[in-house]
């Protein structure tokens, strides 16, 4: 799908978050200049197209009840990436589970988000995880604090019409 | 937080209405009335538990790039670099982790020239050696973690 310059007022709006009263898209169309019905439409097909992944609420996990928060990585072989991320993927305590390339003296390749309402229950389900995929050569990497986590603001790329 | 909310962030974590009257959609879907949820939102937004309402969009498909990026700290310069990696507007968000590297954050940008031109400068003002970079190959998932029971929504 390509974006035209309605769909970037359209995106730029929404990134200004979506308040709390009763009519909230009415502001942003009035901001994008155009019509609450052209400016829904819009969103609609943003949605479908997979450009808004997700439609809704950003939480912060620590005071929503999950205090305990790590960063597993795995040394998976090759051949084995497949069964082990699907594996991982399926569990309910896993956000976030991506190969990524390595790095020199950083052999891991497969890695997930573990999050548990306390630290202990995060360390069970990363055994769980350990023991179920036969996977011996991992590292933990506990959350130990946030330092930032900002909304990122995406613009119209430069030159385009 | 009680049953009511607990069912308000069930829907709105994944499905936030798009229309006219959203809150009053909501409060059909959960029992309850737009003039409680829009008082039980202000609350968690007053609360910190909502940090923010607006969509995740998929960064990709509007042109940008990203990759998870990690330095090792010191813990004597930790504060210091932290405020030169947080400086940066690239970098989304920035974690400090148990182990080595220490210090984990991911950076958008709009080409994979320009991401590692922030990886560069980063490096360079902190002065602890290289970043390592680590961009993600392959999506096994990503998705929001917190079950407030509405296992239908799941």
């Amino acid at each position: 799908m390509t974006l035209d310059p309605r769909d970037w007022a359209v995106i730029d709006q929404l990134q200004s978050g979506i308040a709390v009263e009763r009519r909230p898209f009415d502001y942003l169309a009035q901001c994008a200049g155009m019509t609450l019905e052209e400016f829904l439409t819009r969103v609609l097909r943003l949605k479908r197209e997979g450009i808004i992944r997700r439609m809704g609420v950003r939480l912060r996990h620590t005071k929503a009840g999950m205090a305990g928060n790590t960063l597993a990585v795995w040394r998976v072989a090759e051949e084995d990436v497949e069964r082990v991320g699907t594996l991982f993927a399926s569990m309910p305590e896993v956000s976030h589970c991506y190969t990524r390339a390595t790095y020199e003296g950083f052999p891991y390749n497969l890695y997930t988000m573990v999050h548990a309402p306390t630290q202990a229950q995060v360390g069970r389900i990363i055994r769980r995880m350990a023991r179920e995929s036969g996977v011996a050569d991992f590292v933990t990497l506990k959350t130990l604090r946030e330092l930032k986590k900002s909304t990122p603001r995406y613009r119209r790329p430069h030159g385009e019409p | 937080m009680d049953d009511l909310d607990r069912r308000l962030l069930g829907v709105i974590q994944e499905h936030f209405p798009i229309d006219e009257r959203p809150y009053l959609q909501i409060a059909r879907q959960i029992g309850s009335t737009q003039v409680e949820v829009l008082d039980r939102m202000k609350a968690l937004v007053d609360r910190g538990i909502i940090r923010d309402i607006s969509p995740v969009f998929d960064l990709q498909k509007l042109g940008y790039c990203s990759t998870l990026a990690a330095l090792d700290v010191p813990a004597e310069r930790l504060d210091e670099v932290t405020r030169i990696v947080n400086a940066r507007e690239e970098v989304t968000h920035n974690y400090l982790r148990e182990g080595e590297p220490n210090l984990w954050f991911t950076v958008i940008a709009e080409s994979p020239e320009a991401l590692q031109r922030v990886l560069d400068e980063i490096a360079r003002e902190a002065g602890c050696g290289p970043v390592a970079n680590f961009p993600a190959q392959r999506k096994f998932t990503a998705r929001v973690v917190f079950d407030f029971g509405d296992r239908d929504d799941a």
